[in-house]
């Protein structure tokens, strides 16, 4: 048993005594808590497994706003869960356990865990790991592959395709190595200028095409690659989701004022009375912006990306609205705006979809967005629409909490 | 030395976990929540540390920098009763 897989059953018995605790507790606090931990721990698992991306979020959100959130919802509710008398349902406890075992059965055919002839490891994404972006030796645009690939035609996908690429990668690879011994590195540039040259002649939709030898169609980080570009519109709809969330939050729970009307300043349960809380707050409030912005415009290069950046952002809003009250929130970020901002994030979004169709290309077609090099348009088009995530995000995250802070008047 | 490191750190998460579900007042529950964010920074960092990562660092720093907001929320919820 490797090191790997000991902490992570360790961590796993951890997160399923959290998960039952959860659901035990009664008192509503207490659970608020233990989902905080559950979060935690999570994080924690996906850190082990490597999947940098996604311990982000569960960081940025479960560490941070899941639980204030949790909090908040408290505000509109009991603090004790009713003891309610209830039987078993056999019949559901059935069906759940049918269910359960329908799934576990569905695992035997994934690949073994961290298994090395899983398809993860040889279809496409070593080449992925590997490509570089933008500039290389002051050159911007389309660059060679990196040495050891292989184009896809080539490939005999169906006859027993993880051993026949893996044997093709390993033969390519060891040619390629002999090729550049022999060469150097006075090679690369002159394999540079023809496919510059190659893809000029070939016309502007074939170069749209991601043809096999482009490696600047795609970001170093291969999760924002997949989310921002393979599944574009899966995440487009995402951030609408969130969007929506928002905007029922405002149908349900925003008291209607008159025009001109605003919070009374003594309702406030300001903090400001504790001079550590207070001095902190101001201290870390741009340390935490800062590394929101950065998490936001990094994206495509390394793990984090507009949901987490812009959960970060919020989260340092909403600490200034814990310690100085939110009507001193409402001064910095006024309702309207942050209502104004939610639309315009999936605007931006939706917008570089309809800028690129307006160029000739598909929806979210980020090779349209610069055509002079087309390679360039993928890190282009990711960062607006990560900024546009961020943003519809962390001005959500901020209204939720403003919604379900806000005392009902009794 | 660094896996005994983590195997540490793993048995103090169980303990923890032990205070924060058992935990008779609602502080012995706060102060688990905040130890498990400090462990849990130290064990990415060590995690990172054997894999060679420096993407780990990013991930610390997010907790380090946010994990204290919830802390701070609830407290305040206990101390005044709402969170506005």
């Amino acid at each position: 048993m490797s090191e790997v897989l000991m902490i992570d059953s360790v961590l796993l018995l951890l997160v399923a005594a959290t998960a039952i605790a959860v659901v035990e507790v009664r008192s509503l606090y207490a659970a608020a808590m233990l989902s905080g931990i559950y979060s935690l721990l999570m994080a924690l698992v996906w850190v082990n497994m490597h999947s940098m991306d996604v311990a982000f979020t569960e960081a940025a959100v479960g560490g941070g706003i899941s639980t204030i959130l949790l909090i908040g919802t408290l505000v509109h509710t009991e603090r004790e869960e009713k003891k309610r008398k209830t039987r078993v349902n056999w019949g559901a406890l059935l069906v759940t356990a049918m269910t359960g075992a329908a799934l576990i059965y569905g695992t035997l055919d994934m690949p073994r865990f961290g298994d090395p002839n899983a398809p993860i490891h040889n279809l496409r994404v070593p080449e992925m790991v590997n490509q570089t972006v933008g500039m290389t030796a002051g050159a911007k645009g389309k660059q060679p592959p990196p040495v050891g690939w292989t184009p896809r035609q080539n490939l005999e996908l169906p006859l027993g395709h993880k051993q026949a690429y893996a044997m093709q990668r390993a033969h390519a690879t060891n040619e390629a190595r002999l090729k550049e011994a022999g060469e150097g590195h006075g090679g690369h540039g002159g394999q540079k200028a023809d496919g510059h040259g190659a893809e000029h002649e070939a016309g502007h939709d074939d170069a749209h095409a991601h043809p096999a030898g482009d490696f600047n169609g795609h970001v170093p980080n291969t999760v924002t690659s997949l989310l921002a570009a393979y599944r574009g519109y899966d995440t487009m709809f995402e951030t609408a989701v969130i969007f929506t969330a928002g905007a029922s939050l405002i149908l349900l729970l925003r008291r209607r004022r008159r025009p001109g009307e605003n919070l009374p300043k003594q309702q406030s349960a300001n903090l400001t009375d504790q001079v550590i809380l207070r001095v902190m707050c101001k201290l870390f409030i741009p340390f935490i912006l800062i590394f929101g912005l950065y998490v936001i415009s990094h994206g495509e290069i390394g793990p984090g990306g507009g949901f987490q950046g812009g959960v970060i952002l919020a989260t340092a809003f909403i600490l200034y609205g814990l310690i100085f009250g939110r009507p001193e929130l409402h001064r910095v970020l006024p309702e309207r705006l942050t209502d104004i901002l939610a639309v315009l994030g999936v605007l931006l979004y939706s917008g570089v979809g309809v800028f690129t169709m307006l160029r000739g290309g598909k929806f979210l077609d980020y090779a349209f967005l610069n055509p002079a090099s087309p390679g360039d348009g993928e890190p282009l088009g990711m960062t607006l629409v990560e900024w546009g995530v961020g943003i519809t995000v962390c001005t959500v995250m901020i209204t939720i909490f403003n919604q379900l802070a806000e005392e009902e008047s009794k | 030395m660094f896996l005994a490191a983590t195997f540490a750190l793993l048995v103090g998460l169980l303990m923890i976990l032990v205070r924060a579900v058992k935990g008779p007042t609602v502080y012995d529950r706060i102060l688990a929540v905040n130890a498990m964010g400090t462990k849990t920074v130290i064990l990415v960092t060590l995690l990172g540390y054997v894999s060679g990562r420096t993407e780990f660092l990013d991930m610390a720093i997010v907790y380090t920098l946010i994990s204290f907001i919830t802390t701070i929320a609830i407290l305040k919820f206990i101390q005044k009763g709402r969170l506005d």
